[in-house]
C-alpha cells in the first residue's frame, strides 16, 4: 500500500479528533467519580447507578420511546401510502399539491412548523374542545407530521428505481392491484420502509424544537429534560446517559453493516458466478 | 417468384380464422397518435410479429392486447371475446416483458408458480406443472435460485417459463432476445420457436430487430406511425415488399428515381438516368400508364463480374469505389459513370487469393440484374 504523507496523516488525525474528541470525553467523564464534569476524581459507575435510580430521567426516556415507537410506526404507514400514491398513480388531481405539502416540512424551519403547530392545536381547542390541553396526542401528532416527510421521501426514491413492470407483470398474471401490493410491491420495497422506519424513529427520538411548542406539563420527553438540565450546568449522570446512548448506537450500526456487507458480498458473488453461466 | 400479382399484400389464408382480432384500433395520448387505426388478424397457433422502429407504436399495440392500456377507439376480440373494458389479470394473455420482470424476492419456481396462485388448482398439480415448465425452459437445476443468481439467459428463460405457466390463449413477447448477446440470441430464437410449436400457443412478439421477426414469426406486420405499411409472410415481405419504405426498412436496397417508359407483357422498362440506362423489370400487377416510379433492387441480387456478360439484358458497367470484407460475403460500392452509387453484394465462395473472381479497388466491373429482381414502387407523396 502507498505510504501515506505526513500532511494527509495529520489531517486525517486532525478530522478524526474533531469528530470523536467530544463523544469519547463525554464516555470517559461518564466514569468520573468527581461531582465536578471538568475535574477528574478517579474512576467510578456511581453515575450510571445514579441514572437508574433517577425516575424523572426514567420516565422521559420510556415516553420518549413510546412516542418514537408510536409515531414511527404510523408515519411509516402513512408516508408509504403517500409515497405509493405519488409515484405510481399517474397524474391524478392534487398531485403536485400532495407532493408539495409532503416536502414542505423538509425545507421549512422547524421553528415554523413548531409554531404552526401549536398554533393549531390553540385554534381546535378553541373550535371543537379537543384537544383540552396539551400532552402525548399532541407530540404524537406532531411527530408524525414531521417524520412522515422523511419516510415518504426515501420510499418515493425507492420505488421510483424499481421497474414498475414487475408490478405490471404480477397483474399480467392474474393479480388484482391489492395482490400486486402486498405479494410484490411491499417486499420489494421493505428495505426502503425498514429505513424510512429507523429514520423517523431517530428523528423523534432526538427532536427538541417541535416537541417544545407541543408538549404539555408533564410530558417531558428525553432531549427535552436533557436540555433543560443542561442549561443549570452539566451533570454527570447527562454523561452516563449519553455514554449509554452511543454504546447502543454504536452496536446497531456494527451490527447492521456487517451484515448489509456479508450480504452484499454474497450476492456479488453470485452475480458473478451467474454471469459464467452463460459461456 | 413467378407470379408478379403476388406483390400485393395480400394475407395468407390462416388469418381468416381470427382467433385474434384487432379492428380498427386506435389510441391516442393527448395530441400524440400512438396507434392509429390498425386492423388486423392472427390466426390460432400462429407466431406473429409486429416490427417497427422505436416509437411505430408497437409496443403501445401489444400493451392493449395484454390489457394495460385501453384503446381510445375501436376493438380487440380474442377468441371471440371483446377485451374492451377486461383489466389485465381477467385476460386469457399473458406477456413476457422485455425487462424479464422477474420478482426479485421469489424463487425461480416462485417466479413460475406465481400465477397459478390465482387458479383452483390443487398444490399437487401446481407443483407438476412449474416442474414441467422447469423442463420446458431447461432449468430444473435452477428452480431454488432467485433471479439475481441467473445469467442473462437463464433469465429470459425463466420469464418465457413464467408466462407459459398458466397456459394462455394468447402470449406476448415484448424484443425477447433484446437484452441477450449475439450468440446466445441465435441459440433463443430457434428455442422460442420450438416452444411456441411444442405449446401450440398463439405468440405475438414486438421487435426492432428485422432478423428476430423473420426467423421467428410466420407473418409479420411492419407499422410506421402507428399503422401497419405491409403484413405479409417474412419471405413475402423481403421478396415483395409493397412500398418503397418497407423495401428500405427491410434488408438494404439500391434506390433510384426513374420514369416508365412502356409496359411490355410482363414487364416494364423504366429509363433511370442515374444510372445511364433502361431497367427491364418485372412489371407489378397494379403498374399503369406512365409516370416517376421508384427502382429497387438487393445488393445481393447484383451479379458482378469482370468480362462484359452476355445475353444478359441490365448490364451497367462502373468502377470499384471501395468494398468491406464481411467474410462470408463483401459489400462493394461500385460507382457509375454518372456518379451514382451502387451497393453490390457478393458471396466469397471461393477462397479469397483468387483473383479471377475477387474485385478491388479502381477495378473495372459490369454488374446485371435480373429483370425479376427489380422492384418498382409508385411513388409516395
Amino acid at each position: 500500500m502507498k505510504r501515506l504523507s505526513t500532511f494527509l496523516l495529520t489531517m486525517m488525525a486532525l478530522g478524526y479528533v474533531y469528530l470523536y474528541a467530544p463523544i469519547i470525553s463525554l464516555i470517559v467523564f461518564s466514569f468520573n467519580k468527581s461531582r465536578l464534569v471538568t475535574v477528574w476524581g478517579g474512576f467510578s459507575t456511581v453515575w450510571y447507578a445514579r441514572l437508574f435510580e433517577n425516575t424523572q430521567i426514567l420516565d422521559a426516556a420510556w415516553l420518549s420511546l413510546r412516542l418514537a415507537l408510536i409515531s414511527a410506526t404510523v408515519a411509516t404507514i402513512l408516508g408509504t401510502m403517500a409515497g405509493i400514491a405519488l409515484v405510481r398513480f399517474g397524474p391524478f388531481r392534487g398531485r403536485t399539491m400532495l407532493s408539495g405539502l409532503i416536502s414542505t416540512p423538509l425545507v421549512m424551519p422547524e421553528v415554523l412548523t413548531g409554531v404552526s403547530t401549536l398554533m393549531l392545536f390553540l385554534l381546535m381547542a378553541k373550535w371543537i374542545g379537543w384537544p383540552a390541553r396539551r400532552g402525548f396526542s399532541t407530540l404524537l401528532i406532531a411527530h408524525i407530521t414531521f417524520s412522515m416527510t422523511y419516510v415518504t421521501t426515501v420510499i418515493t426514491s425507492r420505488l421510483s428505481a424499481i421497474d414498475i413492470s414487475i408490478e405490471e407483470a404480477a397483474l399480467d398474471l392474474g393479480s388484482t392491484p391489492w395482490q400486486v401490493l402486498r405479494d410484490i410491491t411491499l417486499p420489494v420495497i421493505s428495505p426502503a420502509i425498514l429505513s424510512g422506519w429507523l429514520l423517523a424513529f431517530t428523528i423523534s427520538l432526538d427532536d427538541v424544537v417541535i416537541t417544545s411548542f407541543t408538549n404539555g406539563p408533564g410530558y417531558n420527553t428525553l432531549p427535552m429534560l436533557v436540555w433543560a438540565k443542561v442549561r443549570l450546568g452539566v451533570t454527570p449522570d447527562i454523561n452516563a446517559l449519553g455514554s449509554l446512548i452511543v454504546a447502543v448506537v454504536a452496536i446497531g450500526v456494527t451490527v447492521s453493516s456487517v451484515v448489509l456487507t456479508r450480504n452484499e458480498r454474497r450476492r456479488e458473488r453470485d452475480i458473478q458466478a451467474a454471469l459464467l453461466g452463460d459461456h | 417468384m413467378g407470379d408478379p400479382d403476388r406483390q400485393s399484400p395480400t394475407p395468407p389464408g390462416r388469418a381468416s380464422d381470427r382467433f385474434i382480432s384487432v379492428r380498427n384500433v386506435a389510441k391516442r395520448f393527448g395530441s400524440f397518435t400512438a396507434v392509429d387505426g390498425v386492423s388486423l388478424d392472427i390466426g390460432k397457433g400462429e407466431l406473429f410479429a409486429l416490427l417497427g422502429s422505436s416509437g411505430c407504436g408497437k409496443t403501445t399495440l401489444l400493451r392493449m392486447l395484454a390489457g394495460f392500456e385501453q384503446p381510445s377507439s375501436g376493438q380487440i376480440f380474442i377468441d371471440g371475446e371483446d377485451m374492451a373494458g377486461i383489466a389485465p389479470y381477467h385476460r386469457p394473455v399473458n406477456m413476457m416483458f422485455q425487462s424479464y420482470a422477474l420478482f426479485p424476492h421469489m424463487t425461480v419456481e416462485k417466479n413460475i408458480g406465481y400465477g397459478l396462485k390465482h387458479e383452483r388448482m390443487a398444490k399437487s398439480e401446481r407443483d407438476d406443472r412449474v416442474a414441467a415448465m422447469l423442463d420446458l425452459v431447461q432449468l430444473r437445476d435452477f428452480a431454488r435460485r432467485h433471479p439475481h443468481q441467473l445469467s442473462g439467459g437463464q433469465r429470459q428463460r425463466v420469464a418465457l417459463a413464467r408466462a407459459l405457466a398458466k397456459q394462455p390463449k394468447l402470449l406476448l413477447l415484448d424484443e425477447p432476445l433484446g437484452a441477450l448477446d449475439k450468440k446466445l440470441r441465435e441459440q433463443t430464437q430457434f428455442e422460442i420457436a420450438n416452444i411456441q410449436y411444442e405449446t401450440g400457443i398463439t405468440f405475438v412478439v414486438v421487435t426492432h430487430d428485422q432478423e428476430e421477426a423473420m426467423t421467428l414469426a410466420s407473418r409479420i406486420a411492419i407499422m410506421d406511425r402507428g399503422a401497419i405499411r405491409q403484413l405479409d409472410t417474412p419471405k413475402n415481405v423481403y421478396e415483395f415488399p409493397g412500398s418503397r419504405f418497407v423495401a428500405s426498412f427491410i434488408g438494404s436496397v439500391n434506390l433510384f428515381d426513374g420514369e416508365l417508359v412502356r409496359i411490355d407483357g410482363d414487364f416494364a422498362d423504366v429509363a433511370v438516368p442515374d444510372l445511364g440506362i433502361t431497367l427491364r423489370a418485372l412489371r407489378r400487377g397494379d403498374l399503369r400508364g406512365k409516370g416517376r416510379l421508384t427502382c429497387a433492387f438487393r445488393p445481393e441480387k447484383v451479379h458482378m463480374s469482370r468480362q462484359k456478360p452476355d445475353g444478359m439484358g441490365n448490364t451497367i458497367q462502373g468502377v470499384v469505389l471501395d468494398f468491406g470484407y464481411f467474410g462470408k460475403d463483401s459489400l462493394y460500392r461500385i460507382k457509375m459513370a454518372t456518379q451514382a452509387l451502387v451497393r453490390v453484394n457478393a458471396t466469397n465462395d471461393l477462397r479469397a487469393g483468387d483473383d479471377e473472381i475477387v474485385a478491388t479497388w479502381e477495378d473495372e466491373v459490369y454488374l446485371s440484374i435480373d429483370p425479376k429482381a427489380i422492384m418498382i414502387f409508385e411513388d409516395e407523396a
